[in-house]
């Protein structure tokens, strides 16, 4: 392979780079131009709504939340917070409504975002296109280092093409680019956020996000990084509200899952020289430039047959829990139940390979399963572990955690595994059952989840009004040229998420991004938001566009009324004095001359301040 | 609301006067203070400095094992001729892309693991970088790296000491190896850590009464004409928010821009005439070059290098992988220069996620591998010698009769780097269902 391995080197030089999003902002587009505040004498200003104590030490504040308090609730934690007006719509619709609305999102009209997201038609393609585009990806890379090789050979630079054979490659690059892989993952990391950002299906997306974690998958690995996009689309978009066993079921049988955690070529030992089935093998499948080459080794012995990756991490992470009541003989146990569940590797789909399936019996959690029992051994396995009392109280604890605490309430967890049991893990029902509890609404919940930076970054474009303007008839956003696509997507918003510490999709172990919040404080993380609050502030983040919400009014302005509608609109009156009183003086330095030479900085710097604030980075 | 001043206190009973960004406090004030504890305790810093070949870089072209005729009937095009290797014993000799090598190996200063990495099986990258970086081959599921693990097992008086540089990868995103809790900061480049104020610094706010308070201070010294920048304003807002869980995160955040600030990154001139190679990997070690000279706490540090993967025209005392390992070895022979008798307190270990085939392909490559060669540098290292077992090339030698054997579990190596070089304890947390003691120990480190 050539010099271009990227930070995580897995194989791949061709886009390798373009969805590893690395450095900071580094653009430099001037903000638009708006009227500034102008500064004014500070005046004696309504006091804001008292600020409830942030984390007030020794006392237990028990009081109830307020109507208000308890939409920018719901609005924070079954979507990605409010946008302006939001709270009023939700006022006006009922709060109990508007949950039982997002419950059932196909009942909501979102045919605005599924227009834009039409452009993006790497997420429409079937399993047979995506996996051929990553096959011919593949050979081209292939080519083109033989082709380097033999110029070598021949003593003529690869540099010295004809003007010919330097339009090809260009057209090569530029088809690549628009349809091939990179373009694909780029469409689904693009796609995420703008479902997120734009979409009225607030919870499903929430709910997307939590099961592309519990079911997580690392695109940088090899056929994943096609794969993923229909285990994104079959396998979490089509069960995010069905039941936990047919979801589970998906992701068994999604070749992104069977890639990423290795059943595709767990096989039981076969009998010697038999030529296997063209099926996901070890050796032919490491993500090297070869993997799909005849073999050149001479040497290629059977490898040692069952992997217990799956088998491991289906129950402790998917299912049962880590002290979900297994022993390592249940998982060799569940392992030979999946040998054969693997991929085929024209059509991309999950197929079951009957003679690579270890057919004796097997005994999973003091279960027996007689010999003989094909895919069906799967199958049992799945619906043991889908209908165990740990699963139901594994899951619905980290759901808890997700909605109301990183440590929820015990009695709310029990309440959540008995609906769970009840409806036979009707995950609608589970979540209905938390979101509506008292628990939720409960003061000790009230703000006291840090945004993961996914949440921080959505919810900051959302608490400007923002959108994803996507460039006309393209499928990238708009003031983003291809080149610079294809140098890195830092200048995106999902380079941004990536830069503040979660690269979307790129989770390297299957634990996915922590539901437990306390996890993404850290000073090197503080550093990435109060750059990126700077950063989308002052219009650097491409694509992004939003009026400044700074009032509509000619001549001067006094500070205070700046920062009361700042922190109306984006904090919700949620404000500590301390903070209002920085904000306060940030306002008051503002340059006299503001109006006449049109400034933009004072509203900028002020819009950063407030999405850089202890108090934006709670939900 | 008024802010006079602000001490706070770190490390039990040292003041630092902090004052908005500006350059009031010596830097050798700064760094006294903060590390005193170290100066009065008597000990010197250990640092720990991690260099990752992604992509599988051959052991058998690094260091060559020219005394085994079986290499050059594996490698008929490819093998190092024994007339180019540089000898190391006699058995054993560095590709002579790594001259830089020689004179610190014949020091005693480097020592060379061979027929070391994992002892899973898998040929992806991706699984095997995975592995060696969580620390934990053939578990998945181990959220946190090794080396985060590490730096949280040195002892409790050092992981006091909160130094917002204890663990820093240079790069855009946390590597696996320092993903946990230990704190770590990945940078992509040192002169432009911090907050992004440059942005506004074109249009100066006016300086007056209307700034007291802002900038964090108001002592008399911030009266010159500087803007009050959203950055200062920024650290008022966390240096308030007293019981939020991001005070203590912001207190060091900014801390650590103004030690890096006082370090002056921009106006580095690597010492003792060391070069570093021009790209993203020179400048990563010359970065950590200024971070451990600047003393700002930097215990572990992990840079990368890449193209290791040499499918293709892999090429032998010359070609495509001498140019890798020539930037390689002029790296990390600048860094040695460049740290001079700082590295008696440093080590730098290489590693990659496994080797290559022993035998070269159709296309005049190898393919992936097992085992591969590790190298160890610095003061504490017990150099001069090539460690470990060799396993031998003959076919029945070879691991599923292609790749080189492995005789060193990786976990031996950096186990042993952590526990005598950095100080830490409890390896069992580090190194979790493995063995990391002095049986399994190679001898890397002195003592």
């Amino acid at each position: 392979m050539n010099g271009s391995i990227s930070k995580q080197a897995i194989g791949i030089t061709v886009c390798g780079t373009l969805f590893l999003a690395g450095t900071g902002l580094a653009l430099s587009a001037p903000a638009a131009k708006k009227p500034a505040a102008k500064p004014a004498a500070a005046k004696a200003v309504k006091a804001a709504k008292p600020a409830p104590a942030t984390a007030g030490p020794a006392f237990v504040d028990n009081t109830p939340l307020t109507e208000e308090q308890k939409i920018v609730h719901a609005l924070h934690r079954l979507g990605f917070g409010p946008r302006p007006g939001d709270v009023g719509r939700v006022k006006a619709l009922g709060l109990d409504r508007y949950i039982a609305l997002q419950l059932t999102p196909e009942k909501i009209d979102d045919a605005r975002v599924e227009a834009k997201l039409s452009r993006f038609e790497a997420l429409n393609k079937s399993p047979q296109e995506l996996a051929q585009g990553y096959y011919d990806m593949m050979r081209a890379a292939q080519e083109r280092r033989k082709r380097e090789t033999a110029a070598r050979e021949s003593g003529q630079a690869a540099m010295e093409m004809t003007a010919e054979e330097q339009a090809r490659q260009r057209e090569q690059m530029r088809r690549q680019a628009r349809t091939g892989v990179a373009a694909g993952v780029a469409q689904l990391q693009m796609a995420k956020v703008v479902r997120a950002v734009e979409s009225e299906r607030q919870l499903q997306e929430v709910m997307v996000d939590f099961w592309t974690n519990h079911f997580n998958i690392d695109i940088r690995k090899n056929l994943c990084r096609v794969f993923k996009i229909t285990d994104d689309r079959d396998v979490i978009r089509a069960h995010t509200f069905g039941t936990f066993r047919d979801l589970l079921g998906a992701s068994a049988k999604s070749p992104a899952m069977l890639v990423y955690l290795d059943n595709a070529q767990s096989q039981a030992p076969q009998p010697i020289n038999r030529r296997r089935p063209r099926l996901m093998r070890n050796s032919a499948n490491n993500g090297g430039p070869l993997a799909n080459a005849p073999a050149p080794a001479p040497v290629r012995r059977t490898r040692g047959g069952i992997n217990e990756n799956y088998a491991r991490e289906i129950m402790e992470l998917h299912t049962l829990g880590v002290d979900g009541g297994y022993t390592q003989k249940d998982v060799q146990e569940v392992a030979r139940c999946l040998t054969g569940w693997s991929v085929n590797r024209r059509t991309g789909t999950f197929v079951f390979n009957r003679r690579g399936h270890d057919d004796g019996e097997k005994v999973v959690l003091g279960r027996r399963i007689p010999a003989g029992g094909g895919i069906r051994d799967g199958e049992t396995v799945l619906d043991i572990l889908a209908s165990h009392p740990s699963t139901a109280r594994h899951v619905s604890r980290k759901l808890c955690q997700r909605f109301v605490a990183d440590e929820p309430p015990a009695a709310l967890v029990d309440r959540c595994a008995r609906v769970w049991q009840k409806t036979g893990g009707d995950i609608r029902e589970v979540v209905r059952a938390i979101i509506t509890s008292d628990e939720f609404f409960s003061r000790v919940a009230y703000r006291q989840k840090i945004k993961s930076p996914f949440e921080f970054a959505v919810s900051s474009v959302r608490a400007l009004d923002g959108t994803i303007e996507l460039a006309p008839n393209r499928a990238r956003p708009a003031g983003m040229r291809p080149a610079a696509l294809r140098g890195g997507l830092n200048a995106l918003l999902v380079g941004q998420v990536a830069t503040l510490g979660e690269p979307l999709f790129q989770h390297q172990a299957p634990t996915g991004y922590p539901e437990d919040s306390r996890k993404w404080v850290s000073s090197g993380a503080l550093i990435s938001r109060l750059n990126f609050a700077l950063g989308l502030a002052s219009g650097r983040v491409a694509g992004v566009t939003f009026e400044p919400p700074v009032p509509k009014q000619e001549g001067v302005m006094e500070p205070a009324r700046i920062i009361n509608h700042l922190t109306d609109r984006l904090l919700h009156g949620e404000v500590s004095p301390a903070t209002r009183a920085t904000l306060l003086q940030q306002a008051k330095t503002a340059p006299t001359n503001a109006a006449t030479t049109g400034d933009t900085t004072t509203a900028t710097r002020l819009i950063a301040l407030v999405l850089g604030s202890p108090e934006f980075q709670r939900r | 609301m008024k802010v006079t001043r602000r001490l706070f206190l770190k490390n039990g009973g040292v003041a630092i006067a902090s004052v908005g960004l500006m350059p009031v406090v010596g830097p050798a004030f700064l760094r006294r203070a903060v590390f005193a504890a170290d100066a009065t305790a008597g000990k010197r810093r250990k640092t720990l400095v991690c260099i990752f070949q992604r992509g599988a870089a051959d052991g058998l072209s690094m260091v060559v094992p020219h005394g085994d005729p079986d290499l050059y009937r594996l490698r008929p095009a490819l093998g190092i001729p024994r007339s180019q290797a540089l000898d190391l014993d006699g058995f054993f000799g560095l590709h002579p892309s790594l001259e830089s090598f020689l004179p610190i190996y014949k020091q005693g200063h480097l020592a060379i693991v061979h027929a070391c990495g994992s002892p899973d099986g898998t040929r992806s990258h991706f699984d095997a970088q995975d592995y060696m970086e969580s620390g934990t081959p053939g578990k998945k599921s181990v959220p946190d790296g090794w080396l985060a693990r590490a730096v949280l097992a040195c002892p409790e008086d050092r992981a006091k000491m909160k130094s917002p540089f204890r663990a820093v990868a240079i790069g855009g995103q946390m590597p696996r190896s320092l993903q946990g809790d230990a704190g770590a900061l990945a940078i992509p480049d040192l002169r432009s850590f911090g907050v992004a104020e440059a942005a506004f610094a074109s249009r100066p706010a006016r300086g007056g009464k209307g700034r007291k308070g802002a900038g964090g201070g108001d002592d008399g010294v911030m009266t010159a004409a500087r803007p009050v920048g959203p950055a200062s304003s920024f650290e008022t807002l966390y240096d308030q928010a007293v019981g939020d869980v991001f005070h203590g995160p912001g207190r060091e955040s900014f801390d650590a821009i103004k030690m890096l600030r006082q370090a002056n990154p921009g106006g580095y001139t690597p010492a003792n005439g060391a070069q570093y190679p021009n790209g993203r990997y020179g400048e990563s070690l010359k970065q950590i070059a200024q971070l451990i000279k600047a003393d700002v706490g930097l215990e572990v540090a992990f840079a990368e290098s890449g193209g290791w993967d040499t499918h293709v025209n892999q090429g032998a005392a010359q070609g495509q992988l001498a140019n890798r390992l020539a930037e390689f070895g002029r790296g990390i022979a600048a860094l040695y220069q460049d740290l001079g008798d700082r590295m008696s307190d440093v080590v730098i270990l290489t590693m990659s996620e496994f080797g290559r085939t022993a035998r070269q392909n159709g296309n005049n490559g190898t393919d992936h591998g097992h085992a591969t060669a590790f190298f160890a540098l610095g003061g504490d290292v017990r150099g001069g010698k090539v460690l470990g077992q060799w396993p031998g090339l003959a076919d029945e030698q070879l691991y599923e009769r292609r790749d080189l054997a492995l005789t060193t579990d990786f976990r031996a190596v950096f186990g042993e780097v952590a526990l005598k070089h950095l100080g830490a304890r409890n390896m069992a947390r580090v190194f979790p269902g493995y063995e990391a003691n002095a049986s399994a120990f190679r001898g890397v480190i002195k003592g």
